[in-house]
C-alpha cells in the first residue's frame, strides 16, 4: 500500500490525505453529535441512577464519584456487615457480636488531644411512622472507645460496638419474626411457619418485653422445646462521633452520612451496612420501609406485584379478545361489520379524560373501584383490535379456504390455522399492552383507593408525597429506577420481534 | 322442625325490617395521604376498633392523595365523601358555606378540648369540628452555631430587637457562609409577626388592611432581617422550606412548628437544636402565633350519624391522644394533656412539643385561616414578601401593590 502511495504523483497524494481528513472529521462530528444527544437523552437517566445510590441525592455540587460505588468503601461495608451479623451482603447487628469502627482525629498543634465522644443514636425514618417500630441499636448495644494509636494523620481510635445476647442459655440459634403477642406473652413465628411462645429468661430480656413490636425479626435460642429470646435482629447501627473544638476528623472507616457543628460532628446512619445496606440502601429501603399495617407486608413489593398482575391480566385479555375481534372484523361477513369497525376506530380517538367521569361512575356503582375494576375497564384496547384486524387482512385467503375444504368451523380455522400465523402481531400487541399497563398512571390514580391496591406508578407518586416532603429523594429515585427495569427488560428482549411484528409482519403476513 | 314451621320462620325472616338484620355499619373516613394512613390506621386498630367492637361498626380510612381540599370538595359535591373527614382550619369557611358539614352542638362535647381550638372551628355559635391536634410556631435554633459565635441562645424574654441583635451577632461572628434566620416569603410564617404587632386579618367588614401601621411595622421588621444576609430565603440554599434550610447547619434559626422535629431526626440526626417561644413585638410586648389545626368533622349527608359520632369520639379519646403525643406525632387538643409526662421529658423533641403547646395560649394567637375566599387570599402578601426579600422592590412599593391586589381579590 505504501509503495503504491509513494508511486502516486503529489497532487493525488494530497487529495487523498484531504479525503482521509474529511472522513475523520465526519466521524468526529458524528461522534460529537451522538455524545451531545446522549447527554441530553441519557444524561438525566444516568444521573438519576447515580443519585439513587447516594445518601444525599441533592448534594451540590453533585459528585460523579460517590463512595457508594468505590470498591474500597464497598469492601469496608462488606467487612463491617460480616462483623455485625456474619452476612456481608445484608449487614445488620445480631446478638453476641462486636463491631469495631475506626476514627482518626487530628488535633491542632499546641492543643491537648482529647478523645472524641461516641454514642449510638435512634434512627428510624419517620416517613414510616406507625408502621412497624423496629428495635434500635441504642437500646441494646454499648459503645466503648479504645486507647489512641498515634499515626501521622492523627490519633486513631477504635470505637467498639458490642451487642451482648439477652440470654445465657445455649443451644441452636433460630431466626424468627415476632407475631401478635398473647396478652403480655411474646410469641414468634418460626421460618417453618410455626408460632411458638418466646421465653425471656433474664432480667435484661424481660426489661424489653413491652418495647418489641409485632413483625420485629428476632434471634432465638432453641433449648429443648423452649425458644429463648437472644435479642432482636437490628437492621442498622447508627453511630455519632463528635470531636472537640480545635480538632477535626482525618479519616473514618466509612464516610459520614451527616456532618454538623463545623465538621466536628459526624453521624453514620449505619456502621454495619453490608453491601446491600451501603450501595443499594435506597433500593432496600424502598422494599422494606413502607408496609401494610395489618400484615407487615412490604407495600412496594405489593405495588410491584399489583403492576405485574394487572399487566399480565391485560396482556392475556387483550391478546385473546383483540385477536378474536380482529379476526371477526377482518374475515367474517356479518351485518353491521363496518359500523362496528368504525366504532372501534372512533373509540381509539376519544381521549380517556372525556369518558373519565362516566367510566368512574359505572365502576363505582358496580363496586369495582379496585384492581379488578382497573382490569375490567381495560380488558381490550381499540388499538389492539385494529392491529389484529389489519394483520389478519394481510394473511392469504387460501389458508382459510383450505381449512374450510377440510371441514373446519370458523373457530377451528381461527384457532388452528390463523392464530398460529399471527405470532409477530401478537408479540407486538403483548409488548405494547404490557408497557401501556405498566406505565398507566392517570386511570389507576383515579380509581384505586386503597393503598395496598395501588399499582407501582400510583404508589411511586405516593412515595413522592411521603418522602419528597421529607426531602428524601433518594428513595423516590430508587423506586423510579426499579419501576423502569421491567419495561427496559421487555424492550431489550423483544425488540427484534417488536420491529418485525409491528411493521413487516402486520403488513405482509 | 317440620316444613311448615320452617317455611313460616323463613318467611318471617324475609319480612323483618332489614335494619335489624344488617347491623354492621361501615364508617368511612377521609383524610390526608402521606404518613396519615399509617397513623390513623394505627389509631383505628388500637383505639377505635376495641371501643366499637360491640356496636359492629367497621371503620375504613380512605386517604385523599394530592391536594386534600380540592379532593374533598369533589367528593362532597359528588355525595361520595366519607362519613367522617378531616376539616383543615384554614379552609373551614369555604366548606361550612356549602352546608355539607354537620354542626356538632349537642352531639359531641367540646369541653375537654382547648378553647382556642374550639373557637377556630366555631362559626356563628355552631361547632363544626373537633380539633384532631394542633401546631404553633416556635423559634428552633442551632446550638452549635450560637456556641461557636459565643452568643446567648434565643429565649422567651426576647423582643424583636434583642432577637435581631442575636441573629446579627451570630452572622457577623460566623461570616459569609452562615446566616441568622431562614425567611420563607410566605404569610404562614410572617403572619405571626403581624399578629404580634396587633394587626388583625379582617376588619368588621371582612376587609384586609395592609396599610395598617401595625402590619407595616411587622413587614419592615421581617423583610429588614434580609439585609446583610442575616436572613436568607430557603431558595437561596436550594431548599423549599425553613426546615430544609435549617437542616443544612448553615442557618442559626428557623421559625417552624413541631413538624420540624421528625424531619430533623431523619435528615440531620446529629444537629443539636433547642426551641424557644417566638420573640415579643417591641411595641406591644406580646407575641403573635398561628394555630394550625385540622379537625374531625362529620358529613351532614351521612346515613350513619350515630356511628360516625361514636367513631369521632373514639378518635379523639384521651387514650388515643395520649398515644399520639407519646409517639411524638402531634400535639393533642385535650387541655388535660398539658400535664402529660411527655412534656416533662428533656429530649429536644419533647422540649419542642412543650414550647409548641405553650405557644397556643401566649399572646395574640389566631387560627390559621384564609377567610371565606380561600387560600388565594395570602397571595398578594406572599408576592410582596418575595419581592422585598429578593431586593426587587422597596417595602413601600410592594405593600402598595399588595393592597391593590388584595382589594381586587376581595371585590371579586
Amino acid at each position: 500500500m505504501t509503495a503504491v502511495r509513494e508511486a502516486l504523483p503529489a497532487p493525488v497524494q494530497g487529495r487523498e490525505r484531504w479525503l482521509a481528513r474529511r472522513r475523520w472529521a465526519r466521524a468526529g462530528w458524528l461522534y460529537l453529535f451522538m455524545l451531545v444527544m446522549s447527554v441530553f437523552f441519557l444524561g438525566p437517566f444516568l444521573m438519576g441512577v447515580l443519585s439513587s445510590v447516594k445518601e444525599n441525592p441533592n448534594e451540590y455540587p453533585p459528585r460523579l464519584i460517590v463512595p457508594q460505588l468505590t470498591p474500597a468503601a464497598i469492601g469496608r461495608a462488606y467487612r463491617l456487615g460480616v462483623a455485625g451479623s456474619g452476612d456481608g451482603w445484608q449487614g445488620g447487628l445480631v446478638p453476641g457480636r462486636r463491631v469495631t469502627f475506626e476514627v482518626t482525629v487530628a488535633t491542632r498543634a499546641g492543643q491537648a488531644a482529647r478523645p472524641p465522644s461516641a454514642a449510638l443514636f435512634t434512627y428510624q425514618p419517620t416517613s414510616l411512622v406507625g408502621n412497624v417500630k423496629y428495635a434500635q441499636a441504642s437500646d441494646y448495644a454499648q459503645v466503648t472507645l479504645g486507647a489512641p494509636v498515634r499515626t501521622p494523620a492523627g490519633d486513631r481510635y477504635r470505637v467498639t460496638v458490642t451487642y451482648p445476647s439477652l440470654t445465657r442459655t445455649s443451644g441452636k440459634l433460630v431466626d424468627a419474626v415476632l407475631s401478635a403477642p398473647d396478652g403480655a406473652d411474646l410469641r414468634a413465628r418460626l421460618q417453618d411457619g410455626r408460632v411458638v411462645p418466646v421465653v425471656l429468661d433474664t432480667p435484661e430480656a424481660q426489661s424489653h418485653a413491652f418495647d418489641l413490636s409485632e413483625y420485629q425479626p428476632v434471634r432465638l435460642v432453641q433449648a429443648d422445646d423452649r425458644y429463648v429470646l437472644s435479642g432482636p435482629l437490628l437492621e442498622r447501627t447508627p453511630l455519632q462521633v463528635d470531636v472537640q473544638r480545635g480538632q477535626s476528623f482525618a479519616s473514618t472507616t466509612l464516610p459520614p452520612s451527616d456532618i454538623q457543628n463545623f465538621s466536628r460532628s459526624y453521624a453514620f446512619r449505619n456502621i454495619t451496612p453490608g453491601v446491600l445496606g451501603y450501595t443499594f440502601n435506597n433500593y432496600r429501603r424502598a422494599f422494606r420501609e413502607t408496609n401494610v399495617v395489618e400484615t407487615g407486608q412490604s407495600l412496594f413489593l405489593r405495588w410491584t406485584l399489583n403492576s405485574f398482575l394487572i399487566a399480565a391480566l391485560k396482556v392475556v385479555s387483550s391478546v385473546v379478545l383483540a385477536s378474536l375481534a380482529g379476526y371477526a372484523l377482518a374475515r367474517l361477513r356479518f351485518p353491521g361489520r363496518s359500523l362496528i369497525f368504525l366504532a372501534v376506530l372512533f373509540v381509539q380517538m376519544v381521549p380517556t379524560q372525556v369518558t373519565l367521569v362516566s367510566n368512574y361512575l359505572v365502576l363505582k356503582n358496580l363496586g369495582l373501584l379496585n384492581i379488578w375494576g382497573l382490569w375490567v375497564s381495560g380488558l381490550v384496547g381499540a388499538g389492539g383490535v385494529f392491529l389484529m384486524k389489519q394483520f389478519f387482512e394481510g394473511l392469504p385467503k387460501e389458508l382459510e379456504e383450505a381449512a374450510s375444504i377440510d371441514g373446519a368451523s370458523p373457530f377451528t380455522t381461527f384457532w388452528r390455522v390463523m392464530l398460529p400465523q399471527a405470532g409477530p402481531a401478537l408479540i407486538a400487541l403483548t409488548i405494547t399492552t404490557f408497557q401501556g399497563a405498566w406505565n398507566d398512571f392517570f386511570w389507576p390514580l383515579v380509581i384505586l383507593r386503597d393503598q395496598s391496591s395501588f399499582t407501582l406508578t400510583v404508589g411511586l407518586s405516593n412515595f413522592r408525597e411521603l418522602y419528597g416532603g421529607q426531602g428524601d429523594y433518594a428513595l423516590i429515585l430508587a423506586g423510579a429506577v426499579l419501576s423502569a427495569i421491567p419495561v427496559i427488560v421487555v424492550f431489550v428482549v423483544f425488540q427484534r420481534y417488536f420491529v418485525s411484528g409491528g411493521t413487516d409482519a402486520a403488513v405482509k403476513g | 322442625m317440620n316444613p311448615v314451621t320452617r317455611l313460616t320462620l323463613s318467611l318471617l325472616a324475609l319480612t323483618l325490617p332489614t335494619g335489624a338484620l344488617a347491623q354492621s355499619v361501615t364508617v368511612k373516613i377521609n383524610g390526608y395521604g402521606g404518613t396519615d394512613p399509617a397513623v390513623v390506621g394505627d389509631l383505628i386498630n388500637r383505639f377505635v376498633k376495641p371501643a366499637l367492637a360491640r356496636d359492629k361498626i367497621n371503620v375504613v380510612y380512605e386517604p385523599i392523595q394530592g391536594d386534600y381540599n380540592k379532593g374533598l370538595t369533589t367528593l362532597l359535591a359528588a355525595g361520595n365523601a366519607g362519613d367522617v373527614f378531616y376539616l383543615p382550619g384554614e379552609t373551614l369557611d369555604g366548606f361550612v358555606a356549602t352546608g355539607k358539614v354537620l354542626p356538632l352542638n349537642g352531639l359531641v362535647s367540646s369541653t375537654p378540648f382547648i378553647g382556642s381550638l374550639n373557637r377556630t372551628f366555631t362559626r356563628k355559635g355552631k361547632l363544626y369540628a373537633v380539633a384532631k391536634d394542633f401546631n404553633t410556631l416556635s423559634v428552633v435554633y442551632n446550638k452549635d452555631l450560637f456556641d461557636e459565635a459565643g452568643v446567648a441562645y434565643p429565649n422567651a424574654q426576647d423582643t424583636w430587637s434583642t432577637f435581631a441583635k442575636k441573629l446579627t451577632d451570630v452572622k457577623s461572628k460566623l461570616g459569609s457562609d452562615y446566616s441568622g434566620l431562614c425567611l420563607p416569603p410566605s404569610f404562614d410564617r410572617f403572619g405571626a409577626f403581624a399578629y404580634a404587632a396587633g394587626w388583625t386579618q379582617f376588619d368588621a367588614k371582612g376587609r384586609t388592611n395592609l396599610a395598617d401601621p401595625r402590619f407595616v411595622s411587622a413587614f419592615n421588621y421581617y423583610t429588614g432581617l434580609a439585609r446583610n444576609k442575616v436572613g436568607v430565603q430557603p431558595s437561596e440554599l436550594s431548599k423549599d422550606w425553613g426546615g430544609g434550610c435549617f437542616q443544612t447547619g448553615k442557618v442559626a434559626v428557623a421559625i417552624e412548628g413541631g413538624w420540624i422535629v421528625n424531619f430533623l431526626k431523619d435528615n440531620a440526626p446529629n444537629l443539636k437544636y433547642g426551641t424557644a417561644l417566638l420573640p415579643r413585638a417591641d411595641a406591644t410586648g406580646k407575641r403573635g402565633n398561628f394555630l394550625y389545626t385540622v379537625g374531625w368533622a362529620i358529613n351532614a349527608g351521612t346515613r350513619n350519624r350515630a356511628a360516625a359520632v361514636k367513631v369521632l369520639n373514639a378518635l379523639t379519646s384521651a387514650q388515643a391522644q395520649e398515644y399520639v403525643l407519646s409517639q411524638g406525632l402531634a400535639i393533642p387538643s385535650r387541655s388535660a394533656l398539658s400535664s402529660s409526662a411527655y412534656f416533662k421529658r428533656s429530649d429536644a423533641g419533647a422540649l419542642n412539643s412543650k414550647v409548641i403547646f405553650d405557644g397556643s395560649t401566649d399572646g395574640n394567637v389566631r387560627g390559621f385561616t384564609f377567610g371565606p375566599q380561600g387560600s388565594d387570599w395570602s397571595k398578594p402578601i406572599n408576592d410582596a414578601l418575595a419581592a422585598v426579600l429578593s431586593g426587587q422592590k422597596s417595602a413601600a412599593d410592594a405593600l402598595r401593590k399588595a393592597q391593590s391586589d388584595m382589594n381586587a381579590f376581595q371585590n371579586r
